[in-house]
């Protein structure tokens, strides 16, 4: 059978420490990756980027309207984070208070 | 009469510009830069098609179409700056319509591109046809 899969090696390696502050609840730190992909939209009329905070949920139960402080920058996660793979991790958007 | 589409956008810019209010308006070439670092609002307008349109003997009636288009991040943009982006919509709009480009050609509105979001980014569009004589 699948054993679970644990994201701990990849957040040590890839992630940065982050202090997520719930709407509700206390502070949590943890390592997240901060995702910044830069892309075109509306056939290439416009450049953009959108951000987005991928976590292990096991560390981190985020909701739409909470914020991350990642580098000294406050983000706030601004949709709801989507499960991946076996839910052990979830990725969301962020945008720069 | 000939046709230069570089020049009639030049003019279309120079129309616009009294109405930009600090918006940057892109040309055909240039791309909105709405990057997290950059404005939130902007703003370009593009040459969509050159379509004919009536011909006598070796004149022909042609329409010149564009689209306006403003360009908002929902999700960084101040009330302030959504109604900004609003107001350049509109006064774009009024500068555009009516507008004798030259003796006895006057712009008038036209569908534009589609208005929508892509994720957090909203597009408003209008169009305009400028007509044009060509003569072989």
């Amino acid at each position: 059978m699948f054993n679970a899969f644990d994201p701990a090696p990849i957040y040590a390696l890839l992630g940065a420490e982050v202090v997520h502050l719930p709407l509700v609840g206390g502070e949590v730190s943890g390592l997240a990756v901060l995702d910044l992909p830069g892309k075109s939209i509306f056939d290439d009329q416009v450049m953009v980027v959108e951000p987005t905070l991928r976590f292990p949920t096991g560390t981190f139960d985020a909701k739409r309207g909470d914020t991350f402080v990642i580098d000294s920058e406050a983000w706030i996660v601004a949709d709801l984070p989507r499960q991946i793979f076996d839910g052990a991790e979830a990725c969301c958007h962020v945008v720069k208070q | 009469m000939s046709f230069d589409l570089f020049a009639m956008q030049t003019q279309v810019l120079a129309q616009l510009a009294p109405v930009a209010n600090g918006i940057v308006i892109e040309d055909m070439f240039g791309a909105v830069d709405l990057t997290d670092n950059g404005p939130t609002i902007g703003a370009q307008t593009v040459f969509l098609e050159f379509s004919p349109v009536d011909q006598v003997a070796r004149s022909a009636l042609h329409n010149v179409r564009w689209s306006f288009d403003v360009f908002i991040d929902s999700s960084r943009a101040s009330v302030a700056e959504k109604t900004a982006a609003a107001a350049l919509f509109s006064a774009a709009l009024g500068r555009l319509v009516g507008w004798e480009i030259s003796s006895g050609r006057e712009v008038r509105t036209a569908p534009g591109q589609e208005s929508g979001f892509v994720g957090r980014f909203l597009r408003i569009s209008f169009g305009f046809i400028v007509p044009v004589i060509v003569a072989g």
